[in-house]
């Protein structure tokens, strides 16, 4: 709630002085009253003039050379002509708007406050200033619950989304070993990884998708994509991993109506997909804008394989072509490894650059004896220690398949 | 008074700074970019330089100088990209200077492929120590 109040409820009364009187009688009844810190001054009309404030007169008249110059003189001569009048039922949000793009000191004084004309009273800046720092608790305290609310949501969102990533327990099962990070920036993302169940003869896909965007809308594009991949694995589970994600890109774009030139929105998707058949001992790779890292089971280098350059599921009017696809050997990989942008883009390091590729295969190429969930571990302690100081750019996901 | 051979924006937490001088034909994106809204941000200043483009038949010269952009600002650069593609082939002077620093592998190869669907406007890779 916040507060509504017109400036009648920070009014206070005030002594009301013709411009004609004499400063001879009018400044006594400052000095005798200190609860006068402003005194108005009207014209002939009843009118608000000036303003006399308590301070700087009680400093003025101080030396009684000044008062005895004075002393005859009308209050005109002594009044403050430049100050602020405002309608006592004005809102206070406007009067402090009004306060604030002024350059008017607030320090002393007040504002005269104006019932049809005439004067109803005075806001002093003191109780004004009161009244700042309160609304200002106030904000913060709304803006709390605001986000506590948000936050509240956003968590439950994240445990829908948590639901449709692939089940750890039956990944790990499918391979030697398997390592996960899985780091939505906003709790809730556009990165998931995905295991479709296995078909008789033990065939499976395992994919990781990076959804345009982060927060919400990443994540409810990421719901879109999960759906169309469970029903594809439904009807057509004997499409190649390339024409899959060809397939997964239509059912995107089409889902999001973004198959027409004037499509308003144009979201899509990087894509990883691996197709594991145990019975022929092959691993075969397709991907879009997300590459494999394969890790040898020998000593040799560790590959980098690069995945088809466009993202999937974009405004077009084309159906998608069947990507390019690699097969490799189950028998010659120790691991295969497959990352979002989010890991490859983060800035860090001594000099804020991006983590980039080059880093990544080096890093495996260092851990490679160690199992899928250790790498995962240590990639995870990696990219924290990469990233330092800097602030998180993106959803960051990496999977690592040990064979 | 605006200058409109003129066009700067202050970079942002997440916007990189933009410099177009139209007068010189000169253009530069430098720092990060990953705003929220993609299109609230570009649309204003791509439109100006779009326009520019279609009614002016001066060289351009495109510097990016980016450390950090998100995807959606891929699509922004993409679509730049063809533009400068359009008018190189039919015979326009279009550079592009892409800038990345000597141990940012990521940014080059983001720039190397953006240069892949280049064959009419002049891409150049440009290494800062």
């Amino acid at each position: 709630m916040s507060l509504h109040l017109t400036a009648r409820s920070l009014m206070v009364p005030t002594e009301i002085v013709s411009d004609t009187d004499r400063c001879g009688t009018v400044v006594p009844r400052i000095r005798e009253d200190g609860s006068l810190k402003v005194v108005v001054v009207t014209g002939r009309e009843g009118t608000p003039v000036g303003i006399l404030e308590r301070i700087e007169i009680l400093t003025e008249m101080a030396n009684p050379l000044a008062f005895a110059v004075f002393q005859n003189r009308p209050v005109s001569s002594l009044m403050n002509e430049e100050f602020f009048t405002f309608p006592v039922d004005g809102d206070m949000a406007d009067l402090s708007a009004l306060i604030n793009d002024s350059a008017e000191s607030i320090d002393t004084g007040g504002v005269v406050l104006l019932e049809e004309g005439r004067c109803a009273g005075v806001l002093l800046y003191s109780d004004f200033l009161g009244y700042m720092v309160r609304q200002d608790a106030e904000r913060a305290r709304e803006l709390a619950e605001a986000h506590e609310v948000v936050m509240e949501s956003v968590n439950y969102a994240s445990r829908i989304q948590q639901g449709l990533l692939g089940n750890k327990d039956k990944m790990r099962a499918s391979f030697r070993d398997i390592g996960i990070v899985w780091e939505p920036r906003d709790v809730v993302g556009g990165d998931i990884f995905w295991q479709s169940p296995k078909r008789e003869d033990g065939m499976f896909w395992v994919a990781l998708i990076d959804c345009t965007g982060h927060g919400v809308p990443g994540a409810m594009v990421s719901m879109l994509v999960a759906s169309a991949l469970n029903r594809l694995w439904e009807t057509q589970r004997d499409l190649t991993p390339g024409a899959l994600l060809g397939k997964l890109g239509d059912l995107v774009r089409v889902a999001l109506n973004q198959d027409s030139e004037d499509a308003a929105s144009n979201d899509g998707f990087d894509a990883a997909i691996v197709r594991v058949e145990p019975t022929r001992g092959v691993v075969t790779y397709a991907g879009a804008r997300i590459g494999l890292f394969v890790v040898p089971r020998d000593h040799e280098a560790v590959v980098r394989l690069n995945g088809f350059k466009m993202a999937l599921g974009y405004k077009g009017t084309k159906p998608h072509t069947p990507l390019p696809e690699t097969e490799l050997q189950m028998q010659d990989i120790a691991a295969v490894v497959m990352a979002t942008d989010g890991v490859f883009d983060q800035p860090g390091g001594a000099n804020g650059r991006a983590y980039g590729p080059t880093r990544l295969s080096d890093f495996l190429g260092a851990h490679r004896v160690q199992g899928a969930s250790e790498i995962a571990a240590s990639l995870r302690q990696e990219l924290t220690q990469w990233r330092g100081e800097q602030s998180r750019r993106d959803d960051l996901s990496a999977l690592v398949l040990g064979f | 008074m605006t200058d409109m051979s003129r066009l700067i924006i202050a970079a942002g937490v997440r916007t990189p700074k933009v410099t177009f001088a139209f007068d010189k034909g000169e253009f530069c994106l430098e720092g990060e970019s990953y705003p929220e809204d993609v299109r609230a941000f570009y649309d204003a200043p791509m439109g100006q330089f779009y326009d520019w483009l279609a009614a002016s038949s001066a060289p351009v010269r495109f510097e990016f100088k980016l450390v950090y952009f998100n995807s959606s600002t891929a699509k922004v650069i993409m679509d730049l990209m063809e533009r400068l593609e359009e008018a190189a082939s039919g015979g326009r002077e279009c550079v592009i200077d892409w800038h990345y620093a000597e141990d940012d592998d990521n940014i080059k190869e983001l720039g190397e492929e953006f240069a892949e669907d280049l064959t009419s406007a002049r891409f150049q890779l440009v290494e800062m120590s």
